[in-house]
């Protein structure tokens, strides 16, 4: 859970978010398994926070009556038959790992 | 200069068929100027010389023992490299894929495969797709044909380019925001977006899976029709691809523009437009008004809002789709990592590039705790009010003609710095992929400094065939090919 959001006045005197802080930008880095320096950090935070203040424009409308959409096209339930049909061999799929073994993904150990 | 090369795709069709040609003389002549101009515009990721010239004999084959190898018979094309080709190396432009090889098709492959095009490589592009320029690939440059100091747009800026450059009469891209309409106006080629659903996305490595589609890049508006009649339709492997029966586009393109009702949303045509770009647009209206098309003036009153509210949803569902690479299963993977958690932050940290990470960023913000309802939530809703523009809109009208960019194609590192000028270039045309319409864009004109303007149009939901139709009437009626071309390269 990140700190709760800020509120500021816009200069509207309106209440909109306070921008992205660089504490915010580590505690977000770690959430997208992304490693960064300092300053590649201070970078993304005033590059985030300049793309961000731009996106506050939303604020202007008002949407408390308005439907979210998540696809535009109509979505219907696709089943298809409950049938086995061909698929890739353990060979195929694994042919593009990193490292394998015995037919399995290998991976370093998962409890550091 | 080989005469080949220079035909359109639908040309070259045509006189293979009629066995003027062989099909191996065709992709004979692609590899030819791909030999002489490639060094320069950098367009390929790969080439596959030898399958080329083996399918392209396969089509001669077929012909000579009369047998029908299919509508694209022996048409040379290349593919964006976001497109998987089974055996092949697939890198979206990205070291994080820098090894990966798809162990299958994307439909649109096998599509085009059956119908007996010859797929000569891949082409370079943004890194997953996300840039306007194609300056975030991680592996070359690609630059533009017209002039060579400059960008070819993006994100398929390597199909626009290999087009524009005569290395291929038709491609494939892919567009999320822009990303076919944006370079097909910078590289002075015919470019479409279907309409959401159309073509099946199976086997196009994903980034924002509500708004991404596959489409045709060409030298004439017949040879994006064409080619489309080949990849649209439903696949039983994305269940998000249309049932909608397909129709014959080839042969639909030759519907007057008559009593076409034309819209002109004002919110494109801004105060501060470009003075050239507006200028093309308004002869180009007159003269489809003189073919018989009506114009009206019609209004998108959510425009302004388009560009953060699609920056908020493609990055959420970028950075969810872009969570898969973890360096387990396949791609890059980080040496030496004392655990797993440490192998994904390492893998995906050298993997990607920094535009991509940039985007995970922002979309991992909107989608976090304590942001979504402010942030994605908010952007989805929005998403309705522009949906409802351009349904009002097209009560009024049958098609809208608008600029595809804000300016023509611009220098490289020219907007590298300041990443919310780049996204702005995706002004006129993300719009269109939040509401999931197709459009495409069509070489209108040429600023001063001698690089094309594109004229965009966009139509209702599945409206390909009058889209297509009423962009060859004014195609015609410009003669835009006939006029003009790509001079960087004549050297």
């Amino acid at each position: 859970m990140l700190p709760p959001a800020r509120s500021a006045p816009n200069h509207r005197g309106e209440e909109c978010l306070m921008r992205i802080k660089i504490e915010t930008v580590r505690h977000v880095a770690r959430l997208a398994n992304l490693d960064f320096s300092e300053q590649e950090l201070e970078l993304f935070a005033r590059q985030l926070d300049s793309i961000l203040g731009y996106i506050d424009k939303l604020n202007e409308l008002d949407t408390t009556r308005t439907e979210p959409t998540s696809h535009v096209t109509r979505i219907e339930q696709t089943l298809r038959e409950d049938r086995t049909v061909e698929c890739l061999s353990v060979e195929q799929a694994l042919a593009n790992a990193p490292e394998s073994k015995d037919q399995h993904f290998t991976v370093p150990r998962v409890i550091g | 200069m080989h005469e080949l090369i220079s035909l359109t795709g639908s040309e070259l069709l045509s006189r293979i068929r009629s066995r003027e040609i062989s099909a191996q003389e065709a992709t004979r002549a692609c590899l030819q100027r791909m030999s002489a101009v490639e060094s320069r515009v950098r367009a390929f990721r790969c080439v596959l010389e030898a399958e080329a010239l083996a399918s392209a004999a396969a089509v001669d084959d077929a012909f000579s023992r009369g047998e029908e190898p299919g509508p694209l018979a022996g048409l040379p094309m290349a593919l964006k490299d976001v497109l998987c080709l089974g055996g092949h190396p697939t890198t979206c432009g990205s070291r994080i894929l820098e090894s990966f090889n798809p162990p299958y098709d994307a439909t649109v492959i096998r599509r085009l495969k059956k119908a007996g095009a010859v797929i000569l490589g891949k082409t370079n592009m943004d890194e997953f797709a996300m840039g306007s320029s194609t300056e975030n690939s991680a592996f070359e440059k690609t630059c533009n044909p017209w002039d060579l100091e400059r960008v070819p747009g993006g994100s398929s800026g390597g199909s626009a380019a290999a087009v524009a450059a005569d290395m291929v009469p038709v491609s494939l891209g892919t567009d999320t925001g822009g990303s076919i309409r944006q370079p097909a106006a910078f590289c002075g080629v015919p470019g479409l977006k279907p309409t959401y659903g159309r073509v099946s996305r199976y086997g196009l490595v994903a980034f924002a899976s509500s708004l991404d589609q596959i489409g045709p890049f060409g030298k004439s508006v017949e040879d994006l029709a064409r080619l489309l009649s080949v990849i649209a339709g439903h696949d039983s492997q994305d269940s998000t691809s249309a049932g909608a029966p397909v129709p014959d586009y080839p042969a639909q393109l030759s519907t007057p523009l008559r009593a076409i009702r034309l819209g002109v949303p004002k919110e494109y045509f801004p105060a501060g437009l470009d003075a050239e770009i507006g200028g093309a647009l308004r002869a180009m209206l007159t003269r489809a008004e003189a073919l018989g098309a009506r114009l009206e003036e019609i209004s998108l009153p959510h425009t302004d809002y388009s560009i953060p509210t699609y920056y908020i949803l493609a990055t959420a569902e970028a950075c969810s789709n872009l969570a898969r690479y973890d360096g387990a299963r396949y791609g890059y993977r980080a040496e030496g990592a004392k655990d797993l958690g440490e192998m994904y932050r390492r893998s995906r940290s050298e993997g990607f590039g920094r535009e991509v990470k940039r985007r995970i960023m922002l979309g991992t913000y909107v989608l976090s705790s304590g942001y979504y309802d402010a942030y994605y939530l908010k952007a989805q809703k929005v998403r309705t009010l522009l949906k409802r523009d351009f349904d009002d809109a097209f009560e009024k009208v049958d098609l809208m003609i608008t600029p595809t960019t804000p300016s023509t194609a611009f220098r490289f590192g020219e907007k590298t710095d300041d990443p919310l000028q780049m996204y702005l270039s995706d002004i006129f045309t993300a719009t269109i992929n939040l509401v999931g319409l197709p459009a495409l864009s069509l070489p209108c004109g040429i600023a001063k400094d001698g690089l094309p303007i594109g004229a965009q149009i966009v139509g209702p939901p599945f409206s390909e065939a009058r889209l297509l139709s009423a962009a060859a009437a004014l195609e015609a009626e410009l003669g835009f090919r006939s006029r003009h071309r790509p001079k960087a390269l004549d050297a």
